[in-house]
């Protein structure tokens, strides 16, 4: 056996074991209260009295915006409301932000874009694309359906995309098997 | 089909008086042929309903491809030659082309419309006389899902009478019609 197989064949291995040790961290498949559908952390810092006291007040306390532009986040408009705590669902404070978007919206859609959970310290999440289209879908496109207004609307230059994918393997298949004559 | 014909005598005969042959010369099943002629236009129907229809699951994709299962459905029942008169070459490749057309037309048509003014594909933008947000949902269902559907449904039922297309011992095609 060749040196190299011997390698591959124990890189095999190996991250097939990592897989199964890493197996009982993964959240559950498909759970929708998992990190990837409803939220990612982005940073934390100290809590002090001001910036609880800002928060409830609904004023976006000036720590937490130097946070957000050292980052380049776009902080436009900043609107905060209280959470209260509900059915799997941690209470804490929606950072609403106006995002101009949609140029030919006249209603300036303010959309909730951070997480402010309140404990020892202040963790501060980014919502993931998911509870947008979950929540926002129908408001904003007129369609019902979510998983339509995702593909052709919100990633419709995808979806152009993938009908030309289609359309070119036709004109293959065309160019391949027709014998004479034309198109 | 010949083991089916012949343990089916008496239908196969039934089917000769009424002058039932396919398109190829061959006797058809009765059974086979009713069913058919129930179910294509039952799928297409349902093919419709799943492109349009915004409240279940589908679109364009799963529409088109059940929407040529039908014309499938119908050239293996009644023979290519059958299917290729309803769907002939000319038409096929034409609407091929035409369902990208729409989608990218729409797109287009956002830019044009406005000057410049807005994006690509951006339906919203679009000036119908309704809202916004409906602007965006009727443009998404009755023009983009319809377009992807029609390129889909006739780029698989391209593929399957590429496929299926009989030659004759000379190499020239069976029953092609003159464009």
């Amino acid at each position: 056996m060749k040196a190299i197989h011997f390698v591959g064949i124990l890189t095999v291995v190996m991250l097939l074991a990592l897989f199964f040790y890493v197996l009982e961290d993964v959240p559950a498949f498909g759970d929708p209260h998992s990190p990837v559908n409803e939220r990612v952390l982005l940073f934390r810092i100290k809590a002090t009295d001001a910036i609880v006291d800002d928060l409830n007040r609904g004023i976006l306390p000036d720590e937490l915006r130097a946070e957000f532009e050292k980052r380049g986040l776009d902080i436009e408009g900043a609107v905060v409301r209280r959470v209260e705590e509900g059915e799997g669902k941690e209470g804490g404070y929606d950072i609403n932000v106006h995002l101009n978007e949609s140029e030919y919206n006249t209603r300036e859609p303010e959309i909730p874009c951070y997480f402010v959970n309140v404990s020892e310290e202040i963790r501060i999440y980014r919502y993931t694309p998911a509870i947008r289209y979950k929540e926002r879908t129908e408001e904003e496109c007129g369609v019902p359906n979510m998983v339509t207004a995702v593909l052709a609307d919100y990633r419709g230059y995808d979806t152009l995309g993938e009908t030309t994918v289609i359309f070119t393997a036709g004109v293959a298949v065309i160019l391949l098997l027709r014998r004479y004559g034309r198109l | 089909m010949s083991k089916r014909t012949v343990s089916k005598k008496s239908k196969r005969e039934a089917g000769k008086k009424e002058g039932k042959e396919g398109a190829d010369g061959e006797e058809r099943d009765v059974i086979v042929d009713t069913v058919a002629r129930v179910m294509i236009p039952l799928s297409q129907m349902f093919a419709l309903y799943v492109m349009i229809g915004t409240e279940g699951a589908g679109g364009g994709f799963q529409g088109g491809v059940i929407f040529a299962a039908s014309l499938i459905l119908l050239a293996t029942v009644f023979g290519v030659k059958k299917g290729r008169d309803v769907l002939p070459e000319g038409e096929n490749a034409i609407l091929n082309s035409l369902g990208l057309y729409i989608y990218a037309g729409v797109g287009l048509l956002c830019m044009v419309l406005l000057w410049g003014a807005a994006e690509y594909l951006n339906y919203g933008a679009f000036p119908l006389p309704v809202e916004y947000a409906l602007r965006r949902g009727y443009l998404v269902t009755y023009a983009v899902e319809v377009g992807i559907g029609i390129t889909v449904a006739t780029v698989f039922a391209s593929l399957f009478f590429d496929l299926a297309w009989r030659e004759d011992v000379l190499g020239r095609d069976e029953g092609r019609r003159d464009l």
